[in-house]
């Protein structure tokens, strides 16, 4: 009778290990997630399953977008725009000197990257103020303005800010 | 030293720092590429129940400046060992853990590392947080994959005949409805059938890595 239980539930955490590796690797599941997590926060042979697909899916995954040209073409833009940043140095008085161009061009690439993930990537500036804070976005703004890659615009008492439909992705904009 | 990039030899990681800092800059290249593909791992594992991969790369790219920032700002007198706690690479994962705590405080985005999961259980009266953190809470209740067990992993994924992992690799970046339709795999002739045989490789995953 043991040996029965055992089969049947093993036989059922099947059903959820397939669940599990759909879930990591990004592939649609037979089942909703909340049928999966209810199982799996009292499973503790699925948990210890999905700690595993865990490790393997992340080290593939990494594997994966690492091996494509895509990745390639990142990191020399990453490394060639480090190379050109000059090392920060400090005052007699014990003021830190930064790269000024590169850390406005830094909060250029936030603004750019929020702006980017929305609809008509567009926002009120009041929403964006509160998600990377004030003086990030008055930075970012104003760097993407100067190079004519944002726009503003008034509805009633509320401001929005967007990005010009015709800014390439990341032209110009460090960290993009 | 002299750097030279044609040494049989591959230089060590604070070998290439001390390169780096007398002004060599592709020693900084080599260093970082040794290091590019383990940190986005590890940041997928952290992230599994919230991956984002441009967040992902976004934050990598923050840990290596900040590793870059840290080797520039190095005394004189300073330098790494070759292994253990003082060892570069043990300095860049406390970088790497501290940057992850650091870029989600400042963007305010819902990613709970590990580490932070670890000690307490969530706050069952909290309405902030989603069904899915509670149960992060549950399933990494434990310690991240060390690195050892990542290169294990590596060495399992290289020990897999070339189909299987040719297989694996399009699952994460493609679905299963069109990996089928590849002249390669139209021997499965269902989703599931090929299911079933990602399935299996994971099986055979799982049990190289526990011998």
């Amino acid at each position: 009778m043991k040996t029965t239980n055992a089969k049947s539930k093993s036989a059922k955490c099947q059903k959820y290990e397939m669940a599990i590796q759909d879930y990591a690797l990004g592939q649609d599941m037979e089942m909703s997630k909340e049928e999966l997590f209810g199982h799996l926060a009292q499973c503790q042979k699925c948990q210890k399953y999905a700690k595993e697909m865990r490790a393997t899916t992340s080290v593939l995954k990494a594997q994966e977008y690492d091996s494509s040209p895509e990745s390639k073409k990142h990191f020399e833009e990453f490394m060639a725009k480090l190379h050109a940043s000059p090392v920060a140095c400090t005052t007699a008085q014990g003021e830190k000197i930064l790269n000024a161009e590169w850390e406005f061009g830094s909060t250029a690439g936030l603004v750019y990257n929020y702006l980017k993930k929305l609809p008509n990537n567009k926002a009120p500036v009041d929403d964006m103020v509160k998600e990377l804070g004030l003086t990030t976005s008055i930075a970012g703004m104003s760097w993407l303005a100067g190079e004519n890659k944002l726009g503003l615009s008034l509805s009633g008492k509320d401001a929005y800010t967007f990005l010009h439909p015709d800014v390439p992705s990341g032209s110009g904009v460090l960290r993009s | 030293m002299p750097f030279d990039t044609r040494s049989d030899e591959p230089l060590q990681d604070e070998q290439l720092v001390e390169a780096y800092r007398k002004g060599e800059k592709s020693a900084l290249d080599i260093l970082f590429s040794r290091y590019l593909t383990k940190i986005l791992s590890w940041l997928f594992g952290r992230s599994f129940f919230n991956q984002d991969k441009d967040y992902l790369i976004e934050v990598r790219d923050e840990i290596l400046l900040k590793v870059c920032e840290g080797i520039r700002k190095m005394p004189e007198a300073g330098g790494f060992s070759s292994r253990g706690p003082g060892s570069f690479q043990a300095w860049l994962w406390t970088i790497a853990e501290l940057e992850c705590l650091n870029v989600d405080k400042k963007r305010r985005r819902l990613y709970i590392p590990f580490s932070q999961a670890f000690p307490a259980q969530p706050d069952s009266d909290d309405e902030s947080a989603s069904f899915e953190d509670n149960i992060l809470f549950k399933v990494n209740s434990e310690p991240d994959e060390t690195e050892y067990a990542r290169l294990k992993l590596e060495r399992v994924f290289k020990r897999l005949k070339p189909d299987e992992i040719e297989l694996l690799q399009l699952s994460v970046r493609m679905k299963y409805k069109d990996i089928i339709k590849l002249q390669k795999f139209s021997k499965y002739k269902t989703i599931d059938s090929l299911k079933h045989k990602v399935y299996d490789i994971m099986k055979k995953i799982r049990k190289n890595k526990s011998r």
